[in-house]
């Protein structure tokens, strides 16, 4: 796995969110404005913006099971996102001190299987791993978890 | 922060659901709200105007689905209009497209009901 998240280089920008879905859109205004000053193709950067959602709701849902009460949204630790610009495009560190969750698990399920089985949720994981480039997880219970998300130009 | 005001709009038999925002996990609830509404009047045709929609997430596009397959076991249907660009080139690269229509705008959504 590649650098902590507290070593690596500086990063284009930081964002450190509550716990709480309404900050959701912070996060996803931030992904669609890097991505188009790096220049990255809208439709690219739309698959970005939903898989950073995705992540970030995640998140909130499971690994810190549920989002924080109102008066702890400045003392939780929340979600970090750091933005850093590679060569070939956008990496994106995502990082919580919650439980972390299990990418490999058997919630990973495909949209055939989603609609075959008419399941309405679950389909988080799966645009997670396929709307970007290269993934990568990192679960510590000293660390935290850290989510890398890469998406090409 | 702003997000997803659904306004719903009676045109003959049909409902129609104008949304402004985004659809994601915060806004969830006034979606899932809206829908129950629809399901317990019976209304089972409905066109979402996507036309000022920004942003939807798997979990809204999940429950556009399951409401379009038990509105088209009551003869009914949802059908999306005015679908961005990008949020059309999500829903076609899940393959939800081959379940929910996508029509250019609101009118030609609502006289497909028609026929």
């Amino acid at each position: 796995m590649g650098d902590s998240y507290q070593s690596r280089r500086r990063p284009m920008v930081s964002l450190q969110l509550p716990a709480a879905l309404r900050y959701l859109a912070l996060a996803r205004t931030a992904t669609l404005e890097i991505c188009e000053q790096i220049g990255m193709h809208p439709i690219k950067a739309a698959q970005f913006e939903m898989a950073i959602d995705e992540a970030c709701a995640n998140i909130i849902e499971h690994s810190y099971n549920g989002p924080c009460a109102p008066a702890e949204e400045t003392t939780h630790p929340g979600v970090g996102l750091r933005f850093f610009e590679e060569p070939d495009g956008l990496l994106v560190e995502i990082h919580d001190v919650g439980d972390g969750f299990d990418l490999e698990g058997k919630d990973l399920v495909t949209p055939q299987e989603y609609l075959a089985n008419r399941n309405e949720r679950g389909l988080g994981l799966y645009i997670i791993r396929t709307f970007v480039d290269r993934m990568e997880y990192e679960r510590s219970p000293e660390s935290g978890n850290t989510m890398r998300l890469t998406k090409r130009r | 922060m702003r997000g997803c005001t659904i306004q719903r709009e009676a045109l003959d038999h049909i409902d129609i659901l104008h949304l402004e925002g985004s659809l994601d996990a915060y806004s969830f609830p006034q979606l899932e709200t809206a829908l129950n509404e629809l399901r317990e009047l019976e209304h089972h045709k409905v066109v979402l105007d996507c036309a000022r929609l920004e942003y939807i997430s798997s979990a809204a596009l999940g429950a556009l689905i399951g409401f379009a397959r038990r509105a088209r076991e009551r003869h009914g249907d949802l059908r999306l209009s005015g679908v961005s660009p990008k949020i059309q080139s999500i829903v076609e690269l899940l393959g939800f497209h081959k379940i929910l229509e996508i029509l250019p705008d609101v009118e030609t959504a609502a006289a497909r009901f028609e026929r």
